[in-house]
């Protein structure tokens, strides 16, 4: 990059809105004159505007979500099949013991290494008692249901209000594995790593899982190995790197 | 030189808008076409419930940071976006390839094909983006991090306990640096 640190400056202080008028439109003279000072504000552009999709929580986003969510379940839910049995009946031993053998050799129940050690099934959170239920026990309610979407926008929510509350930033996290949103999950994960809360060793344990989610072993492998002995997860993070 | 935005541009507001019963007349009008499309491809309703939700996702934010502005009609342009995002799964799980080798995907019309392509593209530039950021160092992150909080930016520097200065200084800096890992 030939551009002088000043240059840099002014193009970030330019796109962020951190000029003043009379500041603005010298440096758009100066622009005007340089093709590549024009073209690496097009890319301070694009940089900012890319980071902003993982790193500012999109309210509107997480509603449209919510909306896709509850139509994908009317228009794709597979369709119930009624099936009459009366003259298929003696094939059904022989179709079940085909399924049987199936079963056996292919085993498609077995589920992945992502499934198998996924340890956080259940989300608890202090009740009040007083009644209201809160959107944090809402939250846990969608979670420990498995309903991810839903808890993910609560969670969203609950997080943006508060991003230091490490068990609402940890939980975000985990419905953002599950909705397939690994590397914003990650992100969250890793600032709970470098911090000190009781969820430290569970975030290395998660980055890695996600990892195994995506099938990026190596990467998986640096996280599990992060979890510190006689930890909650150490365990089964050692398990689970025997099999990587 | 421009083309004319199409009527259906609404759908792209409606999503936008978080509108439901707009939305519900997309999933009426493309569900079933994309279901058979994948689940003839070796996809399952799942495959395509997941393809579809992503590709409207998709459009939203192709719409929000690109201000979309659709030139054919929005249920050849979902279909052409869900097509291509089943043909990169399918290939990233190195399964059996699209029957017909993904030659259909140029079926459609040349701005339905065009407007795909660019979504695609944005989608693989965003990516590129956070894997550079993923590689930046810590105070780095922390700095863009902090900074997009939507904040003054002295708030913000204040928070941090540094001179509105040095965030600025150090924001220009770490970005340059993002800016030249995706050129690399």
């Amino acid at each position: 990059m030939a551009l002088e640190n000043d240059s840099l400056l002014q193009a970030a202080n330019y796109v962020d809105g951190e000029m003043s008028a009379e500041e603005r439109a010298e440096f758009e003279l100066q622009m005007q004159a340089d093709a590549e000072l024009r073209e690496y504000v097009a890319q301070y552009r694009e940089a900012n505007t890319a980071l902003r999709r993982f790193l500012v929580p999109d309210s509107n986003a997480e509603a449209l979500k919510q909306t896709l969510g509850s139509l994908n379940q009317q228009y794709f839910k597979p369709e119930a099949k009624v099936v009459s049995f009366g003259n298929y009946s003696r094939w059904l031993s022989a179709v079940a013991a085909v399924l049987i053998l199936g079963i056996i050799v292919f085993n498609p129940f077995r589920r992945g290494l992502y499934e198998e050690y996924n340890t956080a099934t259940t989300m608890s959170v202090a009740e009040r008692g007083d009644g209201a239920e809160t959107n944090l026990e809402k939250a846990a309610a969608f979670y420990n249901n498995k309903e991810f979407t839903k808890a993910e926008g609560l969670l969203a929510k609950e997080y943006t209000a508060d991003t230091k509350n490490s068990l609402i930033a940890y939980y975000y996290a985990l419905t953002l594995i599950e909705d397939k949103q690994e590397a914003k999950a990650r992100e969250i994960l890793q600032q709970l790593y470098n911090g000190e809360s009781a969820f430290k060793y569970d975030a290395a344990y998660y980055v890695g899982l996600s990892y195994v989610k995506q099938k990026d072993n190596a990467n998986a492998k640096v996280w599990l190995q992060k979890v510190a002995a006689g930890t909650s997860n150490y365990q089964k993070a050692r398990e689970l790197l025997g099999k990587l | 030189m421009t083309k004319p935005t199409h009527p259906d541009q609404r759908y792209v507001t409606a999503l936008l808008n978080n509108d439901a019963a707009l939305i519900g007349e997309v999933y009426k009008s493309c569900a079933r076409q994309v279901k058979s499309y994948i689940c003839f491809n070796n996809g399952t309703e799942d495959d395509a419930a997941d393809i579809f939700q992503e590709a409207l996702i998709d459009i939203y934010h192709q719409a929000k940071d690109k201000g979309l502005q659709l030139t054919c009609p929005f249920n050849a342009f979902v279909f052409m976006v869900c097509k291509r995002k089943w043909f990169n799964e399918l290939k990233k799980r190195a399964a059996s390839p699209v029957t017909n080798s993904g030659d259909d995907l140029l079926e459609g019309s040349e701005d339905t094909f065009a407007l795909a392509e660019q979504l695609e593209e944005h989608n693989q530039q965003t990516g590129r983006f956070w894997a550079a950021f993923e590689q930046l160092g810590e105070r780095c992150k922390e700095i863009i991090r902090w900074s997009m909080q939507g904040e003054a930016q002295e708030k913000v520097a204040e928070a941090m306990g540094v001179t509105y200065g040095y965030l600025r200084k150090k924001k220009s800096e770490c970005m340059a640096s993002l800016v030249k890992l995706v050129q690399l």
